[in-house]
């Protein structure tokens, strides 16, 4: 019967062009959406730096503006960094979340370490592991120092990365 | 495919190959001739599978409430890849359906599909008619844009006019007596879940029916052709005209055919006529030019009472709502509620129309009732949009609807959706609600461009009737521009000035007042100011506006405005200096145009004179001593009357500061 093989040809074709109709739309759509929520690194101006106390680690807030999907959210906090200058000036910038799952990490001024309250991840002031689940040490940020109008600024750039992995991965 | 000890295996188990046999290969018997007609169904089938597809993947985005509907849907349109094709896809299909469901039922009684003992077979498929019906209204309103949401007040509205039943079912599809958050959840779970799984039951009761209808005849059919049965049929026997052939390949290819060409005109549909339904008007009528062309815009304005829009029903319930027009009050009940319940009647009862008329003319009555309902349906329906069409105002009112939905759109994609909802893109836009604050608040008086604002004439009553109103104040378009003002020198007595202010009480003191006296004695070709001399001093006091469009002026302009001015320096047509008493700084006060400042006080203050601040202590105050004082006509706008943000608004609208796309950096 040449005549039915040919039409089940004909409803091979007819139904792939169907198929294909739906499917192509439906892969760019789906994966379209997952583009949300990548950031690029953007440096924040925190604090001046002869107010930063030598030895003292302090957390500072990072306020941005949030856009998530079609909403645009004013300014508000988006995460938070731990400056600290050495003896000799020299600062360096800490990410607060933790890399065991993402808690925010306190610094216990007593003991000079950073401590995780989640799952009692410490670390110490350069931000290596000392003891807990966490995979790898503080993630530590790109700082630069800038001059505006004459004062000393530091500026931070703030990024998120990947949790509960050895590697330091940026999200995105 | 699978290894053949595989299908064994899994067949053992299931029983999926007689399954999908006793679907497909069942020896079906199809009309000889008419195997082209029988496909409708199936391709409803196949673009309801379009629209649970697509449905799907509007959900992984969409979001049913106020603040995110229609940022969801609009993110869908310009962020997400295809998104736009993916909901053209859903939006046309649906309604391609229901020509779809038309057509079919036209052929199910053109063929007697209907008749003992398919009587269900018909009614489940008028059933499955009235849930697809039922999706495009529930679907129409989620976007939240303004279209939905008018159409969808109408259609409940026209719900609530039922009689016992109306209030209650009303407030059941709307969640309560307004709409809002709770419409929209509503209208989500009827759309994708309720309707749906009423759809589904209804399809598998309606297949289960064919099926057994089917097999029934085709058991006939191989008794007749079995020539050891004893068995013949009658030479007139419908049945005698059936071929047996398997649903696949035979019907599955002329169903898929049918079906991509129905996709296909939808897709040529969402690509030659990619907004939704505004492609008639041009956008760009007076101020109303949108920022972008009409073709970018597939939804319209978020939905916002406050927005003007002229509600119209979707097309196929179009006819109900110009019914409810055309018949006197009280008789629209009938057909709001009663035509519907009549409609429904009439083709349920089609079955037993031959019970009465007997089979030949029973359906004869079948198909007139059908077509010509239809086509009486669709007559109503052409009409009432050819009138909406020719409506005096309906060109300005599309068009600024389009540019409402043009400019929503643009802020959207600049700025993003606030959380507060989409509705504030437009409420705290000047461009958008200058127009409609003026024509409010200042359009009885003032005139902008000769109307009032928004494009429409300013009417008031008169014997009776509904005329164009005379204006009584100046003509605002173009304050405190250089022009503007070079204009109202050269004559403020002009009907764009002064003009009309006599007619109202304390008008005259104006019209015929110091300003129009100075014009009399200083301007005109007897006058000792040139044009050149009324253009400097108009620029010098439309510096202190400084709208976004004035030009930074020569310093040869700034003295000779000066000099006009203050009358310091003044010389006269032949260049000489001259004595000029009627210089500006005896009544009116600005240190830019007086450096002595000797003047003022008679007349209003033009420090800042059109600026932000200027105009919104003037609207808010106008009799104060540095504006009109006691000579002052004009009434105070204050707090209660209009609210701080208004102010705002018109005072940025007035001045022309609205964001546009040249601003952007
Ligand atoms: S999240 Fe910090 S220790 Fe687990």
């Amino acid at each position: 019967m040449r005549r039915r093989k040919f039409l089940k040809h004909c409803t091979s074709i007819l139904g792939s062009l169907y198929a294909t109709i739906l499917a192509v739309p439906a892969l760019g759509f789906l994966f379209s959406t997952l583009k949300r929520g990548k950031q690029t690194e953007k440096p924040y101006r925190l604090a001046r730096l002869n107010d930063l106390e030598p030895g003292v680690p302090q957390r500072f807030t990072i306020i941005d503006q949030r856009v998530d999907a079609w909403t645009k959210y004013p300014s508000g906090p988006i995460g938070s960094v731990w400056l600290s200058k050495s003896q000799d000036g020299a600062v360096t910038a800490f990410s607060s979340t933790c890399p065991h799952l993402g808690c925010v990490v306190d610094y216990v001024a007593g003991d000079e370490e950073y401590f995780c309250p989640c799952h009692a991840a410490t670390f110490q002031t350069d931000g290596a592991m000392v003891s807990g689940p966490q995979p790898r040490g503080m993630d530590e940020l790109k700082t630069t120092i800038e001059t505006i109008r004459g004062d000393q600024w530091v500026m931070v750039e703030y990024q998120k990365f990947e949790t509960g992995i050895a590697e330091k991965v940026p999200i995105g | 495919m699978l290894p053949q000890k595989a299908q064994q295996w899994i067949d053992e188990r299931t029983g999926y190959k007689n399954f999908l046999h006793a679907i497909f290969l069942l020896n079906f018997p199809t009309k000889r001739r008419s195997r082209w007609q029988f496909i409708w169904g199936g391709a409803l089938v196949l673009m309801m599978l379009v629209e649970m597809v697509t449905g799907a993947l509007l959900m992984t985005v969409y979001s049913p409430s106020e603040a995110s509907a229609w940022g969801s849907v609009h993110f869908i349109e310009t962020q997400v890849d295809l998104g736009w094709f993916v909901r053209g896809l859903h939006h046309y299909t649906a309604h391609m359906m229901i020509v779809a469901i038309i057509v079919h039922i036209f052929l199910v009684i053109i063929s007697a599909g209907y008749r003992k003992p398919k009587e269900f077979i018909y009614w489940t498929s008028l059933l499955i008619g009235g849930v697809i019906i039922g999706l495009t209204i529930t679907g129409n309103p989620l976007p939240w844009d303004q279209k939905g949401y008018w159409s969808y007040q109408i259609e409940t509205g026209i719900a609530g006019t039922m009689p016992v039943i109306g209030s209650t079912l009303r407030s059941l599809v709307v969640g309560g007596s307004e709409f809002g958050n709770l419409t929209l959840t509503r209208l989500y779970t009827i759309h994708v879940i309720v309707l749906p799984v009423i759809a589904m039951l209804l399809f598998t009761f309606h297949m289960a029916l064919i099926r057994r209808e089917r097999l029934r005849t085709a058991k006939i059919k191989e008794a007749a052709d079995d020539p050891e049965v004893d068995f013949q049929l009658d030479e007139d026997d419908p049945v005698k005209d059936e071929i047996t052939q398997p649903y696949w390949p035979y019907q599955t290819t002329r169903t898929l055919v049918l079906t991509l060409v129905l996709i296909g005109i939808v897709i040529i549909q969402m690509i030659v006529y990619p907004a939704l339904k505004n492609q008639h008007v041009s956008v760009g009528h007076l101020d109303w030019e949108a920022d972008l062309p009409a073709s970018e815009i597939k939804l319209e304005a978020p939905a916002d009472s406050s927005i003007p829009y002229v509600a119209r029903p979707e097309w196929f319930v179009r006819f109900l709502f110009e019914l409810r027009h055309m018949v006197p009050k009280e008789m629209e009940v009938l057909v709001t509620a009663v035509l519907p319940g009549v409609i429904l009647a009439v083709l349920f009862l089609v079955p037993f129309y031959e019970k009465v008329l007997g089979e030949k003319w029973g359906q004869r009555v079948a198909i007139i009732v059908y077509v010509g309902g239809l086509l009486i349906i669709s007559g109503i329906s052409w009409y009432g949009v050819k009138m909406e069409r020719s409506a005096p105002n309906y060109a300005l009112n599309r068009s600024q609807e389009v540019a409402y939905a043009a400019r929503a759109s643009w802020l959207a994609s600049q700025n993003g959706v606030p959380p507060e909802g989409p509705d504030f893109l437009l409420r705290n836009d000047p461009k958008s609600m200058g127009p409609l604050i003026f024509a409010r608040h200042c359009g009885i008086c003032h005139t902008w461009n000769g109307h009032d604002g928004t494009g429409h004439n300013i009417m008031e009553m008169k014997d009776g009737k509904k005329v164009k109103a005379t204006p009584r104040a100046s003509d605002l378009a173009g304050f405190a521009t250089t022009q503007w003002l070079t204009e109202f020198l050269m004559n403020p007595r002009s009907p764009k000035f002064f003009g009309h202010v006599g007619s109202t009480k304390g008008g005259d003191a104006i019209l015929n007042g110091d300003m129009s006296d100075w014009a009399d004695s200083y301007v005109g070709p007897e006058g000792i100011l040139t044009k050149a001399d009324i253009e400097a001093v108009a620029a010098l006091v439309a510096r202190e506006a400084n709208r976004r469009d004035f030009k930074p002026l020569s310093e040869e302009v700034v003295k000779r405005g000066i000099s006009v001015f203050s009358g310091i320096d003044f010389k006269d047509k032949s260049g000489k200096v001259a004595e000029f008493y009627g210089y500006c700084a005896q009544c009116h006060a600005m240190k830019a145009g007086d450096p002595e400042e000797e003047g003022g006080g008679a007349a209003p203050d033009f420090n800042g004179y059109g600026s932000e601040k200027w105009l919104a202590d003037f609207i808010r105050k106008p009799g104060a001593e540095r504006f009109y004082g006691d000579k002052n006509i004009m009434p105070a706008f204050e707090e209660s009357k209009l609210s701080k943000h208004d102010l705002n608004l018109l005072v940025k609208w007035m001045r022309g500061e609205w964001q546009r796309p040249e601003q952007e950096k």
